[in-house]
């Protein structure tokens, strides 16, 4: 429970001191199995700040087009140009607007000119190979039309398939048939009334067994297991810490909860520890009163950097400080660590030490949910107090079975060696995608562990003109832009997966060579030249 | 002042170097791409153009507007330092030979004035 009197000045200048700044005292002060024999606080990640005329050209390429915006309002405004937003009838124009314009700008005058790289439709599996509908647009993306053609064998860099369980392999999905003839599709109720299906305890069990916690509980959608959770944990008079980059459900699930919010830097353990000592010092924002409790929120891969949370610093501070850990592992759970057990098992550490550990079957088991998982006491509470467990309708037994079978497969249950050599295979791609995308010159974020791979593209042309022609190329990729981002960094999204080959991997590594060089992408001014029979000329005056 | 005198010139320092090094990489990339003749390079030039402005983005009739503007710019600059610069260059240059001619009357007269 959290502090309820002031700390010791005492403990503060000793946390300082010995927490993170220096990895051996870490090692040193070990209480309670921060052991972590392969942790180190020389950190295997980078994030590379590009040029200084690359964050000019950026902006300089979003005044322009801004200003180009304002003059395609105007042209609207005035009547010259048909406008292709939802407008107020004539009638209602002197009402109260229902339609506020402004806020749309960058949607109605940015995105919809680059709409088509997202949203494409897919019409096979998202495997490691799928197919697109082709789409044209008459109009400039405000309205598409599908050509009929399918561009078929496009390789998938962007779904989350981490370990290629997105597969319609009839020997591998004989159990989802066998559990569907049993059960039907639909359950048709909610888990307290009467939708509480054996195989969804089976579940429980297994994934409990899988994490090595005492008990989990399992919901059907992974946004909800955040959203609808976190009120349930903690409310008015509580403390959450949230980290900068944490994902709009745990934003959701804090504001949702009444609790006081505050966040701190990406991964920053002084700006962690800075906060704690000063909301413990002030109390509670008017009243001063203890906090009720102390709620450290992290994720253990951050999806847009690629990052992975320092989680032993932040479990000697969580003690310390006398807070409780929410990790979200929604990432991380099947994709990382020796044999896929998430970032607890990657940094060598128990699980019983973080105390609510979430994540979601939509990334490495390739199905649909989430699940929350932790001591028992806190799994039986849930069950009766979160919203999504008491008006969510249960999970469908065929998503259940196909998480069972993923998890019986990693954990080697059923007898084979393909979840491990899975689990091995998607290391090795990841390690293989990015050292030599580092290579080539690219500015790549995150840590050298992680699956998720983000290409820094910067200017706001560049990133329309990379997704097109990288499916020109048929590879599929994921660009993001600004909102999601901040409005300097865009960048391209790639999703390593175990079911990669190295021959499609050499194939997105030999496109993101050529494409890299034609449209002038490699900003990184670390690269190690690997063709070094074109760099002739020296960078000194040789005395002739 | 100094302060931001200080930071503007090291950002220029830092652009001009950022240039540099992105024009000597351009050079290098060019020769690994296969460019066959001369038009289809100053068209990749123009492609590199619209990328980085963001013009990619507009409609063609915008992305006429926006080149005859700045071609318009361009051009007026290139008229008035054709006009202006040499008589400029001139004055200058008459203004500092005489400064350097006159300096030993005006020390004299400096002394005789005290």
């Amino acid at each position: 429970v959290a502090s309820r009197r002031s700390p010791d000045v005492r403990e503060y200048f000793l946390v300082q001191s010995c927490v993170y700044t220096n990895q051996s005292q870490l090692r040193m002060k070990s209480d309670g199995g921060v052991t972590s024999g392969k942790y180190t606080s020389t950190d295997k990640h980078s994030f590379e700040e590009a040029p200084m005329y690359v964050a000019v050209l950026t902006y300089m390429g979003y005044g322009i087009v801004i200003l180009f915006g304002y003059f395609r309002d105007f042209l609207r405004a005035v009547g010259f140009e048909k406008c292709h937003q939802a407008q107020e009838r004539e009638e209602q124009k002197d009402f109260v607007p229902l339609y506020q314009d402004f806020e749309n700008f960058y949607k109605r005058n940015l995105y919809t000119r680059v709409r088509d790289n997202w949203n494409r439709p897919i019409c096979s599996l998202p495997g490691p190979v799928f197919d697109i509908m082709e789409r044209v647009s008459d109009d400039y993306n405000w309205t598409f039309r599908l050509t009929g053609r399918t561009i078929e064998n496009v390789i998938n860099m962007g779904s989350y398939n981490y370990l290629g369980f997105a597969e319609n392999n009839v020997d591998f999905l004989k159990t989802v048939a066998e559990e569907t003839r049993q059960y039907g599709v639909g359950v048709c109720s909610t888990r307290q009334e009467l939708g509480n299906l054996s195989i969804h305890e089976k579940l429980e069990r297994l994934v409990a067994e899988f994490l090595g916690v005492e008990s989990a509980m399992a919901f059907g959608m992974g946004f909800a297991t955040n959203s609808m959770n976190i009120p349930a944990l903690v409310g008015k008079g509580c403390l959450i810490l949230s980290d900068e980059l944490n994902h709009t459900s745990l934003i959701l699930g804090a504001r949702l909860s009444g609790a006081t919010i505050r966040v701190f830097k990406h991964n920053n353990m002084q700006s962690l520890e800075k906060m704690l000592k000063e909301t413990i010092c002030s109390g509670q924002p008017r009243t001063h009163r203890a906090w009720k409790k102390i709620l450290i929120m992290v994720e253990g891969i951050y999806s847009m950097e690629g990052s992975l949370v320092r989680l032993p610093e932040i479990l000697v501070l969580k003690k310390k400080y006398k807070a409780y850990l929410y990790l979200d592992e929604a990432h991380s759970i099947g994709a990382v660590g020796p044999t896929g057990r998430g970032v607890t098992e990657h940094f060598g550490v128990d699980p019983n030490e973080v105390d609510v550990l979430m994540g979601t079957f939509t990334k490495s088991f390739g199905a649909a949910g989430g699940y929350i998982a932790g001591k028992k006491e806190l799994v039986d509470y849930l069950r009766s107090h979160s919203h999504s467990a008491v008006y969510a309708t249960a999970m469908s037994p065929p998503v259940v079975e196909q998480i069972i079978r993923a998890i019986k497969c990693i954990m080697g249950v059923d007898g084979t060696t393909e979840g491990q050599r899975r689990v091995r295979q998607l290391a090795e791609n990841t390690r293989y995608l990015r050292s030599r995308l580092k290579e080539m010159g690219f500015i790549i974020y995150g840590n050298q562990d992680s699956p998720v791979v983000p290409l820094l593209l910067y200017l706001p042309g560049k990133v329309g003109a990379f997704s097109r022609a990288m499916l020109k190329r048929k590879i599929g990729v994921v660009v993001v832009g600004f909102p999601a981002t901040p409005i300097t960094e865009a960048r391209a999204r790639f999703c390593v997966s175990a079911a990669h080959t190295r021959e499609m991997l050499d194939k997105v590594l030999q496109s993101l060579d050529e494409l890299g060089d034609y449209i002038k992408v490699k900003f990184s001014r670390h690269r190690s030249s690997y063709r070094p029979e074109l760099y002739d000329e020296t960078d000194f005056e040789l005395d002739s | 002042m100094f302060n931001v005198s200080a930071v503007a010139w090291i950002w220029n320092y830092d652009l001009s170097v950022g240039i540099v090094t992105s024009a000597r990489s351009a050079a290098v990339s060019v020769l690994r791409m296969d460019m066959k003749n001369m038009r289809e390079y100053v068209g990749w030039l123009y492609y590199q153009y619209l990328l980085i402005t963001g013009i990619y983005v507009l409609e063609p009739w915008e992305q006429s507007i926006f080149n005859t503007l700045l071609f318009t710019m361009v051009a007026m600059v290139i008229y008035t330092s054709y006009v202006f610069v040499p008589i400029h260059v001139r004055l200058a240059l008459e203004f500092f030979s005489e400064l350097v001619r006159g300096q030993p009357e005006s020390t004299v007269a400096l002394m005789n004035s005290r």
